[in-house]
């Protein structure tokens, strides 16, 4: 369903919890779209969207809000690259299996009782999979480092 | 035989697409007379046509325009006038079937235009003279639904001298608007308004009330309709009932169930009589509610140690015995036949259940339907018309409505329910009449208050200090002290606000209720795309149905509020009055006809017949009221059945001239 037929309720801001506390307006975002035709991968604050689709699930018009602007994201990030920190950490994730590396004393601690390490990224096979994942949804954006920190 | 030829233009409908002036060459050698015009549905153009006829330079009139079903009979008046057989007609749709559906294709439509045409006159070459059928009239009207729209129609046909049949399905008529305390745009009482109808009604003598039935069954046509009707088993003897409700006070609450009148905001007893305005006032036995008080059930005697008889509470409490439930009642009630010449159905609506809405927090007390509100502001209701909640009998410091929940959107109904803005409007009105403390809040996506009254109707409730927000609720959060907070939005302000309030009263959608689109089936109306039944033409008629001789009142037909209701009620009666005052009806003649020399009356039409319309007696007989012209029986093995106006002969012609 286009967006061209909100008819403006309010039903998606109402409804949205980022947009209670962020600068996100769904509401405004569309009817910027229908007056002045501003595109919605223009818009920064798409990337508050916690794509709960509360929005989406309760639009009295049908208009699918979250999946545009997960699709918005999609063409910002295809056109400029994802969003500072979250390449950083993408690439993070892909070289070392974890957003949270596990700790350096934690590590000792287990060898030196004799627990099993079970941490991703002593793990070359959790590492593959991992590195697949991020790839397969984030390839074009980030890098595979050749030199994996351990 | 001298063919005519019209074209019509249909203003640029049909000329923008199709080349009339080919047309016009292209068929000028194959007709008598080949005419166009602008609008061949103006007078000037059926002039033009009926002079032909009469100057004898034509008796067969083909006609290239839109669909039948628009100008026919228009059509057809302009042979009668002059004095042919207004059958010898025929219509090519170049307009439906060719200009709106192949514009882009201007050649191709030219082409196909042709064809139908051809087909057309082909077809009207093999056409003879048939005269309408005429029938009697049974002068007396079946009305289905006795709430305000039925009640109205039936005391209207009543006093224009008609026998009427009111059927109401519950124990009394009033349907919903006797649930109401007060109407806009007056606010004058719902109960005067409707209370004296239904006194009216029954006390009409020429209408018979039958109230707790059901229409099962609808046979015949338009003029003729044989009707079955359930009259549902009371187990009350209504003859000896004087409506004291005695016996509703003494049936245990084992036996209680959420009160339909007041939208299940109270209990009702098995016994029960369905409100203090109710009329009949009789009592109803709810058997199925019914606990069987001594172990007493229905159609039996029990006898206590002394030999003296046990009577159950509701017996015992009877001054007038009308309750025996020892007496062999049987549960199927009582079947009633009668024929009726029409039939308006006026079922009205229901509106849509709270529990369907999951993000308006249904599970609380709190939050409320309008129907049950209207419940909570009637003095007849389980507040007596005080503004309380009923989860802990409280006065609200605060009220939020919520529009258009399940109106104007396409996960339930696409349409707007119409009366809503202005029925919130109302009850916030009598919220701060009655209590100018408590806040009030309409949540809304747009006013709606068109028409006469009604805009002065919400500027007042602007002023009385009615906070109208314009935004739709996302949603409502259950607080741990028992209030509600809503999720709004205030689009004037650009920004989400929300609102801590102890009652929500949800404007919910007005919908058909499935019984009625049972009805519907039962008897042949349509329902449309909306979902409710489907008038003939939304502006020319407006209250006949698909069907002939069945009209429509009231919300069955789509939303609308009371002064609208009764104007379509009026408008029913009076088309039915304007049918059925004539001593007999006309009727299209395009019916089964059977060549009683080629008939050997081996009863294959008989078995196939759909409408038990055809009979044989040594030879099949038609029965012409019934016979609907389905064509099936015409498959006879001896060609002996043929369809009038649409015999083999013409058919076949037709299709000659499509693929030839």
């Amino acid at each position: 369903m286009s967006l061209n037929s909100c008819i403006q309720c309010g039903t998606c801001i109402a409804s949205c919890p980022s947009g209670r506390i962020t600068a996100l307006n769904t509401r405004r975002i569309i009817a910027e779209f229908i007056s002045s035709g501003k595109k919605v991968e223009e818009r920064d604050e798409i990337w508050f969207c916690v794509t709960c689709y509360a929005c989406q699930e309760r639009c009295p018009r049908g208009i699918e809000i979250t999946d545009t602007l997960i699709e918005a994201r999609r063409t910002l990030v295809r056109n400029k690259g994802l969003p500072g920190r979250l390449g950083y950490a993408f690439t993070f994730l892909m070289n070392h299996a974890a957003l949270v590396p596990a700790r350096e004393e934690h590590v000792e601690l287990r060898r030196k009782l004799g627990l099993p390490i079970y941490h991703a990224q002593f793990d070359e096979k959790a590492k593959e999979e991992v590195r697949r994942i991020v790839e397969k949804h984030a390839g074009s954006v980030v890098r595979w480092s050749s030199s994996p920190a351990a | 035989m001298k063919i005519g030829l019209y074209i019509c233009h249909c203003g640029r409908n049909i000329a923008d697409v199709v080349d009339i002036k080919n047309l016009i060459g292209y068929f000028k050698d194959k007709v008598n007379v080949v005419r166009d015009h602008l609008f061949m549905c103006s007078e000037p153009a059926w002039e033009m046509i009926r002079s032909d006829v009469t100057n004898k330079l034509v008796d067969r009139v083909v006609i290239a325009a839109c669909s039948p079903y628009n100008h026919e009979k228009f059509f057809r008046s302009a042979l009668e006038t002059a004095g042919l057989s207004k059958y010898l007609l025929e219509i090519a749709n170049i307009r439906e079937q060719c200009s709106w559906v192949h514009g882009k294709n201007k050649r191709e439509a030219t082409e196909k235009a042709k064809r139908l045409i051809e087909a057309a006159i082909s077809k009207v070459k093999t056409l003879k003279p048939l005269d309408d059928l005429r029938f009697e009239v049974e002068r007396s009207v079946l009305v289905i639904g006795g709430g305000i729209a039925g009640m109205t129609a039936s005391l209207d046909l009543a006093k224009m001298g008609f026998k009427v049949y009111l059927v109401e399905k519950e124990p009394s008529v009033g349907g919903k608007l006797i649930k109401f305390d007060k109407i806009f745009p007056l606010n004058d009482c719902a109960s005067c308004v409707v209370s004296s109808l239904m006194a009216e009604v029954a006390n009409n003598p020429m209408i018979e009330l039958i109230t707790y039935a059901e229409v099962e069954e609808v046979d015949g046509s338009f003029g003729n309709f044989n009707v079955k009707v359930r009259k549902k088993q009371t187990y009350v003897d209504w003859e000896k009932c004087i409506g004291c409700g005695a016996c509703t006070t003494v049936c245990p609450p084992k036996a209680w169930k959420p009160n339909e009148f007041d939208e299940g905001l109270s209990k009702r007893a098995a016994m029960y009589i369905v409100s203090p305005q109710a009329v009949p006032k009789k009592a109803v036995h709810d058997p199925e509610l019914c606990v069987n008080c001594g172990k007493k059930k229905l159609g039996t005697r029990r006898f206590l140690r002394g030999g003296k008889e046990y009577l159950t509470p509701c017996e015992k409490a009877c001054p007038t015995k009308a309750i025996d439930r020892s007496k062999s009642w049987n549960p199927e009630g009582e079947l009633l036949n009668f024929n009726v010449g029409a039939i308006i159905v006026a079922t009205g609506y229901k509106v849509m259940e709270k529990e369907t809405f999951k993000e308006y927090a249904p599970h609380s007390p709190n939050v409320i339907t309008a129907l049950q509100f209207e419940r909570i502001l009637s003095p007849t209701g389980p507040t007596g018309g005080k503004v309380l909640r009923l989860s802990d009998g409280k006065k609200p410091k605060a009220i939020s409505f919520i529009s258009c929940v399940g109106s104007r959107d396409v996960r339930y109904h696409t349409y707007c329910s119409k009366v809503c803005c202005l029925y919130m409007l109302k009850q916030a009105r009598l919220v701060k009449e009655r209590e100018p403390e408590i806040d009030v809040y309409i949540h809304v996506i747009d006013v709606r208050a068109p028409g006469k009254d009604l805009e002065e109707y919400y500027i007042e409730a602007r002023r009385m200090g009615i906070g109208v927000i314009r935004g739709k609720v996302g949603g409502i959060e259950e607080l741990p002290n028992g209030r509600l907070r809503i999720l709004g939005f205030d689009a004037d302000l650009g920004m989400p606000v929300e609102v801590e309030v102890d009652l929500v009263v949800l404007a919910t959608a007005i919908e058909l209720p499935e019984d009625s689109k049972e009805l519907a089936r039962k008897i042949g109306v349509a329902v449309d795309p909306s979902g409710f039944l489907k008038e003939d033409h939304p502006k020319l008629r407006p209250v006949e149905s698909t069907l002939s001789g069945i009209f429509l009142a009231g919300c069955c037909q789509g939303p609308k509020d009371v002064s609208e209701t009764v104007a379509q009620a009026k408008a029913a009666a009076a088309s039915v009055a304007s049918l059925l005052s004539k001593e007999e009806i006309k009727v299209e003649p395009f019916i089964a006809k059977v060549n009683e020399e080629a008939c050997s009356g081996c009863g294959i039409c008989e078995n196939v017949c759909p409408f038990n319309a055809i009979k044989v007696n040594e030879v099949a007989v038609v029965d012409e009221r019934s016979c609907k012209g389905c064509g099936i029986c015409a498959s006879c093995p001896a060609k002996a059945i043929d369809i009038q106006g649409y015999s083999a002969e013409s058919i076949i012609a037709e299709i000659d001239a499509l693929v030839g």
